[in-house]
């Protein structure tokens, strides 16, 4: 290895923005960048505490492409939609001071060509104060002017606090059997409850196959959905939350939870980027000190790094890695401090006491030498700006080594326990066997990031050691 | 003359001396490590307890016995069991009777995983993978050397050509992606929307050996997908490599040199370029060789291949300190001596070795 000649960082980042390479690998990081500055614009400040909390998310749909799957498709997906209690038109009377009545009616625009999510469907909340048990009736008006009635049930509010919150989700059975007799009456098929997918048969058209999910149609128009109540309290109060759960969701999609996989990718660009960053950067630095050193000082301090840097090379990591992360459960940060543990030394410490070696002999150190510097003077001063540019293409081409084995890690399910990370959240896809049922978003997203990080630092080094390493590109 | 046999047995002795502290750190370094400082052992401790008054409930002649009896018979029992396991001294002390164990190749048995006839031996565990893992990967190990090495020196012959640019980029490109990460990719395009490729695993059904015409078929089924993600990864930096080093040979002075006096094109190639950059390249080939025995952890896991990195994982997910020893001995084992041949053979081969001259 020949000494690289004297070379500002400056100079060398000129060049690199002469190269095709170079200009796209600062693009991309930009565009990472940018994307790191996007999560306080798209997500709300406790954002990251609620992204493990289940209740966090029972509004999202649950395994949901993307919203631009549409231009893809000729196919207008159903989107996400939720009814909160003000957009309910609600009228109560009360009946002599004796009983009261409630009605809420929600209108819903379903003009879509899909139906709803196929796991989640829809759900009605209804939330009550009654102090005396009421009695429901949910009716759902269809654009055809059939109507079918959902559920004909009491809440009973006896020794309850409240208000009281009735949860009714499109697969309960309540609802299975109400939409069974709706199929029943409009089509005379004598047909088992239990087969009722009520989501897909409440939206569609009248047909023998309006059950099945690959055959029915899709009805568009304007469903009405009309809650009634009694209750024997003048005063009681009901409201009704109606959410029918889209088949497409935001900009990524949602996962098995359905948390909004957007959220997770804009917060995993920052930690990639910190974390690829600061573990390329000081094992980087790292490795070149005790490469100086050992150049520099020679004797039994070289022999002692080179004979250690021999050893370290040996043992293997990886699976010393995967061993630490599963016993101890390590979060990113934890991650860098057990790989400088492992590897404070490398590779490039070889290669750059060997440059240290010739840069030595130059005459300008002998001068310094000459004049009384001090060890440590002249190599940080007159040694380190030298191998600083090797140094540099070093710790770039690094970066994405780092940042696929926390994906790597994350995979064996031993990543960062609670931030989202890329890794994190493709190892989630793939125990959730997101692979073999198709949920392509999942994987194909977050896979997709972490490729283009790692390739935006892939190509700077690409450049910047074409650069630094002259003989490399004149033939 | 005698100094240099001086010289190159001075050299010999420090290698020596080098690799096996290398071994036995690396050794010590993973029994530590897998257990748990002394914790898995607490694990077996607290199960041995179990155990012994399971056993003590239905023995019908404790029966009589009165509780003190009883607790000082269970005591008893628990400490000969300990004593068996040799669990009754103090960890620091295991732990050097582990490492001996470990660098004798005294593998003992698995805690807790079993192999595929039920045998509990580690080495039996390890043979019984073994052949999976090297069939997959060193496969794959010299496939990508056969296609890199030649793509190289072509490259370096023709640097700056649109093949060379084109495989450079890719090369760097592909670097560091792992194997799984192209493999995940893979399943997803060709199991669930081509259907070409099983998704993982090494047989679609039971064979009765592993050397019929439609088992054999059945492995080749399913290992294309696993083989393919390995070489995709992999060529690439052979590839550019190799590249490099011819690059930097050929702007040898002695390269020019011969040029210049006229040597014809091929015997220089010969010659004066692929003879020296042969150690390295040597190095290299044997490593990566050495290196696909064990088998790679995540991409065996992905693809569900039952070879020794799906083995390694379940060890560690198992918490079977033994087999994570074993595994991690073995390989370990072959890196050192892989090495130490080869600092043999340049020690014979480079002057500058034997005079002590660097």
């Amino acid at each position: 290895m020949s000494a690289p000649a004297p070379v500002g960082l400056k100079t060398i980042f000129k060049e690199m923005m002469g190269t095709i390479s170079g200009k796209l690998g600062v693009a991309i990081i930009i565009f990472l960048i940018i994307l790191s500055m996007a999560v306080p614009v798209y997500t709300s400040p406790g954002t990251i505490k609620k992204w493990n909390n289940p209740k966090a998310w029972v509004d999202y749909p649950k395994c949901a492409a993307p919203g631009w799957t549409d231009l893809f498709t000729k196919k207008t997906y159903c989107r996400n939609m939720v009814f909160n209690p003000q957009d309910f038109y609600k009228y109560s009377e009360s009946i002599g001071g004796i009983y009261r009545v409630i009605y809420l009616i929600g209108v819903i625009e379903y003009n879509y060509d899909s139906f709803p999510n196929i796991m989640d469907g829809f759900k009605i909340s209804l939330i009550t104060n009654s102090s005396e048990n009421l009695l429901v009736n949910i009716t759902l008006m269809r654009p055809d002017d059939l109507s079918a009635t959902l559920w004909s049930d009491s809440i009973y509010v006896t020794g309850q606090t409240l208000p009281i919150v009735t949860e009714l989700s499109a697969m309960d059975h309540d609802i299975k059997k109400g939409t069974c007799t709706f199929i029943r009456r409009v089509t005379g098929e004598n047909i088992d409850w239990k087969g009722v997918i009520p989501h897909i048969a409440l939206f569609a058209k009248v047909d023998p196959n309006m059950n099945d999910p690959c055959k029915a149609e899709v009805l568009k128009g304007k469903y009405k959905l009309l809650i009634w109540a009694i209750t024997y309290d003048p005063d009681a109060d009901l409201d009704a939350k109606f959410i029918v759960y889209g088949s497409v969701y935001g900009l990524a999609g949602t996962d098995a939870r359905g948390r909004d996989i957007t959220i997770g990718i804009l917060w995993g660009a920052p930690i990639a980027l910190a974390f690829g960053l600061m573990a390329s950067v000081i094992l980087g630095f790292l490795h070149a000190i005790f490469g100086v050193m050992a150049g520099w000082f020679g004797g039994k301090i070289d022999e002692v790094i080179q004979r250690a840097t021999e050893m370290l090379m040996i043992i293997p990591t990886m699976p010393i890695l995967i061993l630490i992360s599963f016993l101890f459960r390590v979060n990113v940060w934890t991650l860098i401090a057990i790989l400088v543990a492992l590897n404070p030394l490398g590779g490039s410490t070889l290669t750059i006491r060997s440059m240290v070696l010739q840069i030595k002999e130059e005459q300008h150190i002998l001068a310094a030498l000459a004049y009384g510097s001090s060890n440590y003077r002249i190599m940080f001063k007159h040694i380190f700006p030298r191998i600083l540019p090797y140094m540099v293409v070093g710790i770039v081409m690094s970066v994405p080594g780092y940042i696929f084995l926390e994906a790597s890690l994350s995979i064996l399910g031993l990543g960062e326990p609670t931030l989202p990370t890329w890794g994190k959240i493709l190892s989630d896809a793939f125990n959730h066997r997101a692979l073999y049922l198709g949920w392509w978003w999942w994987i194909l997203i977050p896979a997709i990031l972490i490729i283009i990080t790692a390739f935006a630092f892939g190509l700077l080094g690409y450049s910047l050691d074409k650069i630094v390493n002259p003989r490399l590109r004149e033939i | 003359m005698a100094s240099l046999v001086r010289g190159y047995g001075k050299y010999l002795a420090k290698r020596i001396i080098i690799m096996a502290t290398t071994l036995i750190i690396a050794t010590y370094l993973t029994v530590i490590i897998a257990n748990m400082g002394g914790l898995v052992d607490e694990i077996v401790k607290s199960q041995i307890e179990i155990e012994v008054s399971e056993s003590m409930r239905e023995d019908p002649k404790l029966a009589e016995m009165t509780k003190e009896e009883k607790e000082e018979y269970k005591q008893e029992m628990i400490a000969l069991r300990l004593r068996a396991r040799g669990l009754d001294k103090p960890f620091v002390m295991r732990s050097f009777y582990y490492l001996r164990d470990a660098l004798t190749l005294n593998l003992g048995r698995a805690m807790f995983l079993r192999s595929a006839s039920g045998s509990n031996r580690i080495s039996t565990i390890i043979l019984e993978r073994l052949p999976w893992s090297i069939l997959l990967y060193t496969t794959g190990t010299i496939i990508n050397i056969i296609i890199g090495l030649p793509l190289g020196l072509y490259m370096g012959r023709r640097a700056l050509s649109k093949l060379d640019r084109g495989v450079s980029m890719f090369a760097v490109l592909t670097a560091s992606l792992p194997s799984w990460f192209i493999g995940v990719l893979f399943i997803l395009l060709f199991y669930f929307y081509l259907g070409w490729f099983p998704p993982g695993g090494l047989v679609s059904t039971t064979h009765a050996s592993y050397w019929s015409l439609g088992a054999v078929r059945d492995i080749a089924w399913h290992i294309a997908l696993p083989l393919m993600a390995w070489v995709i990864t992999g060529f690439g930096g052979w590839a550019y490599t190799t590249r490099n080093m011819v690059i930097h040979i050929t702007h040898e002075d002695y390269v020019l040199a011969a040029r210049a006096k006229g040597v014809p094109e091929g015997l220089l190639v010969r010659r004066y370029i692929l003879r020296p950059a042969a150690p390295p390249i040597v190095t290299m080939v044997a490593l990566s060789l050495i290196a696909s025995w064990s088998g790679a952890i995540i991409t065996e896991t992905v693809f569900g291949w039952p070879g020794l990195g799906t083995l390694f994982w379940g060890a560690v997910s198992n918490m079977d300190a033994p087999v994570v020893i074993g595994l991690t001995v073995i390989y370990a084992y072959l890196l050192v001596i892989t090495i130490f041949a080869l600092n043999i053979i340049y020690g014979l081969l480079d002057p500058r070795v034997k005079t002590g001259a660097r």
